[in-house]
């Protein structure tokens, strides 16, 4: 129903900047979520959206039009906040009204919109009750409840679901997602747990330290990471790290004096444009390594040091030239602390970054 | 939409937007920061002017610039100095009295019994009634031929001679200590309610921790509890210091000063020269001195709340640095306005240099009360060896004995307004009422009377020859300024919160440059004693007409409240989540609808608590009253304490009015028990 569009948005607090320069374009009916941890500025951005902040410079457009001065009431946007903001004084009949209200609705109206988005949300049998005696999952229906009675442009939504225990999130993950694509309302999204992001996203735009880092779809944060930011915080378990070189022939990754890699032949030309003679990180997947216990072409030798075993999946963890790596394996495989295995780095599937400025060098 | 509109649109909606948002932070918070200058600002700086002046109110004379001569005189007026060292002396004594007993006492309530609640709200009602109109009573109950103490420490603890009974009032060194017991009575179970919170926070898994880790008793109550309520206690001393170093109302009505000037402290003598001597441009120079002193503890006391509650501390230096470095050329001041605190600093060294000699000494010279401190510390050790179940028994036995000695003042008062003139001196005292007076009744022998109203109809109606079944001649002033004080108190506190209200919901919901300075000048107003502003306003009510006047008192009271009220609404509006607001924007309203229709009907609790506070205050007030208010006063507490009749001191009287007066505070004390220490503290402590 609506487009919105972030251009250059600078944000400080006092002497802190909160939002360096922020550009991002949401499309119509899109599942945008802002990803990042604590501080890095994608509640502030959202608040900014919202008109709850003004920014510092900038504009924001929502349809094209110019609302960065805006005062909220003006935007036609509904948020759902962490903490729920449930006016406790009022019912939840009344909460889900309280939009309503606002514009001077006709009292029929209200009440069918309120009936409709709480027969959507399965709250029927609420409605009369004050919020205080609600559970967590309640309440987070019936902030849902009040942003969608609004049928606004936009909807924001504020880590709605980072006060609910892991069961309820699951399944709350799952129902926001279909509401979404129901209602087919732009949606931008907060949160810190990359889970919820992938999940739920039609794209992701990863922030840290105030910086857009990457925007894009959950695969293409997933596999094309633009950054050593990016490729660590998306994906559990993390990306390996292992600091290396390539030799000036182009043959070999060097990890040390004693320790090299020959470069596998499928990877020959991913690493064709990246630089010799510069510290570069190599970036390699948990499930893109595989193990032997026997020796083999290709294989390296790396000793376990412990094994976590999930159910679906083992985690192994080893030790190589120095560095902790994590591989991911089948249930199946066992392995015990000490012993020696045979590992092989699909090179086809890995990264490599630039040690300095921390930037992919592979597509 | 073409293109050209849509730009003057938003335009229009950018005009629109910066009016809205910063248009009701400053609506909101301008009556109150002007009402401040004008009222606290304003008094001051002419008082400064004042200070380096001759001038006496009374003479109609100009001041005359005299430039530092009153601040030498000050100085080397060994009258003077005696005055601060008495101070001094005053505020050790009582203050440690008060952190020993009132820790104690959390102590021994820190525990769960039935009727817990009421027990301690009864024990905190002390703090909450007029110092002045309880403290005027104690007068009768020290008195030394037929005073309850007197009589409690001869006919039942048999420890004072008969013949030669102590005289509280009137022998000098007696008349501080029972400045130090009175106000030690009324602020203990201030001391009290601050570790009682300090002690409720301790998380109970650090004891059963210790418990495992197999620590004594005395290692974690030395270990775990101390350090745990030492922030809390420290509150209350600054707390406590910052009020016995103004003391002027208990000395007012208990010893006058007196015997000689054996009581003088700063405050009363400030008062003298005043009022008194009308040394108009000497008494400013000695407030100044005093509000100096007070500043620095005022800002220990602030950078300690800041702490406790783990926020940002309201600092005036970023301020005074700045206007620090405008005055760079003058070294020495940028050097002294960096740091209030070394400003402050300097005479509390040198008071506590000259005092401590004379503290030191009198301790000395007391040795009994040396070896029973001694003696209460050891009983203390050997208490906590004993089995748990001895120790809860005799905690229960303390705690009886405590609510006893709170209570007995309060009772006194209680039953000697019911007493028949003829009985209220008698000796043994009498104490239970048994049935109603009749007319010519002889007094009983034994420790029962029976009981008149013949003290509340004196405060209505003066009879004939002042006899109480005599024809009604005409009415007293007192129903008339029990109604003074119930409109003043009433319109006053309306006022107080509701400017308290905007200025609160500015603070807590918008971003204001220089928040902390705004805020902490808002919180040091409150802090100065109304002694050290008094000559200055006195002096403007005067040239406008304002004194002995209800509109005079309802503004200084709603003044004195309003940066009260700011701070403890603040704290109530901070605990309601922004994103109520918020939501509310974002549904459509305007940021005052969403003030009225979302914070406001969530923080209706707070606003009644905070206007129940600010009620008592301007109920209890006393010195601005006696002050600024001709004869008969314009308000009840100085009306209570000024009935003298015939035979001297009128008791019966004085005690009726004292009931009528404090039932009201000791009414919304129960109401607002809850809320109490939230209150007391400015809203830094919660429970």
């Amino acid at each position: 129903m609506a487009t919105v569009q972030v251009k250059n948005l600078i944000k400080k607090f006092d002497q802190n900047i909160a939002i360096n320069n922020t550009s991002l374009d949401i499309e119509d009916g899109m599942f945008m979520v802002f990803l990042g941890p604590s501080g890095c500025g994608k509640t502030t951005t959202l608040r900014c959206i919202a008109g709850l902040e003004l920014p510092d410079s900038g504009q924001i457009l929502i349809d094209g039009e110019d609302v960065t001065n805006l005062p909220p009431s003006a935007r036609d946007i509904a948020m759902v906040f962490q903490q729920y903001a449930i006016y406790p004084h009022m019912t939840v009949g009344e909460n889900l009204a309280f939009p309503l209200k606002a514009v001077r609705t006709p009292k029929e109206v209200i009440v069918q919109r309120v009936n409709e988005a709480a027969k959507k949300l399965h709250i029927e049998k609420l409605l009369g009750r004050k919020p205080g005696k609600l559970s967590g999952g309640e309440m987070q229906r019936v902030a849902i409840g009040r942003a969608i009675v609004r049928r606004p442009k936009v909807f924001l939504m504020d880590e709605p679901l980072s006060n609910l225990d892991a069961k309820l999130r699951t399944e709350m993950r799952a129902e926001i997602k279909r509401l979404q694509k129901d209602l087919n309302v732009t949606t931008i999204y907060v949160t810190h747990d990359q889970l919820e992001a992938m999940s739920m996203a039609d794209r992701i735009a990863i922030m840290y330290g105030g910086s857009l880092q990457q925007n894009g779809t959950p695969s293409d944060v997933y596999d094309r990471p633009a950054n050593l930011f990016v490729a660590g915080f998306i994906g559990s378990p993390a990306m390996n790290f292992i600091p290396c070189r390539i030799s000036d022939d182009r043959t070999t990754l060097v990890f040390s004096e004693s320790s090299r890699m020959t470069i596998q032949p499928a990877a020959k030309t991913r690493f064709a444009n990246v630089p010799t003679g510069r510290d570069l990180i190599l970036g390699v997947r948990p499930e893109d390594i595989s193990l032997r216990k026997d020796h083999q072409a290709e294989y390296e030798e790396s000793e376990v040091y412990v094994v976590e075993p999930l159910g679906a999946e083992n985690i192994v963890d080893l030790r190589y030239v120095g560095s902790a790596l994590k591989v991911r394996t089948l249930p199946t495989f066992s392995a015990n602390i000490g012993e020696i295995l045979y590992m092989r780095i699909d090179q086809s599937r890995s990264h490599l970054f630039d040690s300095e400025s921390t930037l992919a060098l592979t597509g | 939409m073409d293109t050209p509109l849509q730009t003057s649109a938003v335009q229009k909606n950018t005009v629109r937007r910066a009016f809205s948002d910063r248009t009701i932070a400053n609506l909101f918070l301008l009556p109150t920061v002007l009402l401040l200058i004008a009222m606290n600002v304003f008094p001051l700086f002419w008082s400064l002017y004042l200070s380096f002046c001759k001038f006496t109110d009374t003479s109609g004379k100009p001041a005359e610039w005299v430039a530092n001569a009153n601040y030498l005189r000050i100085l080397n007026d060994p009258e003077i100095w005696k005055t601060f060292i008495t101070t001094a002396q005053f505020t050790a004594l009582s203050v440690g009295a008060q952190l020993f007993i009132g820790f104690g006492m959390a102590v021994l309530l820190n525990r769960t019994f039935r009727a817990k609640g009421i027990i301690t709200t009864l024990i905190l009602l002390p703090m909450m009634l007029s110092p002045v109109v309880v403290g005027k009573f104690w007068n009768f109950l020290l008195d030394s031929n037929w005073g309850l103490v007197n009589w409690l420490l001869q006919a039942v603890f048999h420890v004072q001679d008969p013949i030669n009974p102590v005289n509280w009032l009137s022998d000098p060194q007696n008349a501080m200590w029972s400045l130090v017991i009175v106000d030690t009575w009324m602020w203990s179970p201030f001391v009290m309610l601050i570790s009682l919170a300090g002690l409720n926070a301790v998380p109970p898994h650090l004891y059963e921790a210790a418990e495992v880790d197999r620590a004594s008793t005395w290692f974690k109550f030395r270990n775990i509890t101390l350090p745990m309520v030492s922030p809390l206690v420290m509150i209350a001393l600054l707390f406590r210091t910052m009020d016995c170093f103004k003391i002027f109302d208990i000395v007012y009505v208990l010893t006058g000063g007196g015997p000689g000037d054996a009581t003088k402290t700063v405050s009363y003598s400030l008062y003298k020269e005043a009022f008194d001597q009308h040394n108009t441009g000497f008494a400013c120079a000695l407030a100044y001195i005093i509000l100096l002193i007070i500043i620095g503890l005022a800002n220990l006391y602030i950078k300690y709340l800041a702490k406790v509650r783990g926020e940002e501390i309201p600092d005036a230096t970023t301020l005074l640095g700045e206007l620090a470095d405008k005055t760079q050329k003058v070294p020495v001041l940028g050097w002294l306005l960096e740091a209030p605190l070394r400003l402050a600093l300097i005479p509390i060294v040198i008071l506590l240099a000259r005092s401590a000699p004379s503290i030191a000494g009198y301790l000395a010279g007391h040795i009994g009360l040396a070896i029973g401190l001694a003696v209460a510390i050891v009983f203390l050790w050997l208490a906590h060896k004993l089995p748990q179940k001895l120790r809860t028994g005799m905690a229960y036995i303390a705690i009886a004995i405590a609510t006893v000695v709170y209570l007995l003042p309060i009772y006194w008062i209680l039953v000697t307004s019911l007493k028949p003139a003829t009985q209220i001196f008698s000796y043994p005292p009498k104490f239970f009422p048994t049935h109603m007076a009749k007319p010519g009744e002889e007094p009983s022998k034994d420790t029962t009377f029976g009981l008149t109203m013949q003290n509340y109809d004196g405060l209505i109606y003066h009879r004939k020859g002042n006899r109480p079944t005599a024809e009604i001649e005409g009415y007293s002033e007192f129903p008339k300024q029990l109604g003074n004080s119930l409109f003043i108190g009433g319109l006053s506190t309306l006022l107080a919160v509701a400017l308290g209200t905007m200025a609160a919901y500015a603070f807590a919901r918008f971003r204001i440059k220089g928040k902390g300075d705004l805020l902490f000048f808002i919180l040091s107003t409150r802090m100065m004693p109304a002694i050290v502003v008094v000559v200055p306003i006195y002096l403007m009510y005067r040239s406008l007409g304002l004194l002995n006047s209800q509109l005079g008192l309802i503004i200084l009271y709603t003044v004195v409240n309003l940066s009260f009220s700011t701070y403890l609404l603040k704290g109530f509006f901070d605990d309601i989540p922004h994103e109520y607001d918020d939501a509310a924007l974002l549904d459509g309203y305007s940021r005052f609808q969403a003030f009225r229709k979302i914070s406001l009907p969530q923080a209706l609790t707070g606003i009644a608590a905070t206007a129940v506070f600010c009620f008592i205050a301007a109920w209890n007030e006393f010195a601005f009253a006696q002050i600024l208010s001709g004869v008969p006063p314009l308000t009840a507490p100085p009306s209570i304490i000024g009935h003298t009749g015939a035979g001297g001191t009128d008791w019966g009287q004085i005690a009726a009015g004292a009931v009528v007066f404090l039932i009201p505070a000791a009414v919304f004390t129960f109401i607002m028990r809850k809320h109490l220490l939230r209150g007391v503290t400015f809203g830094a402590l919660k429970r």
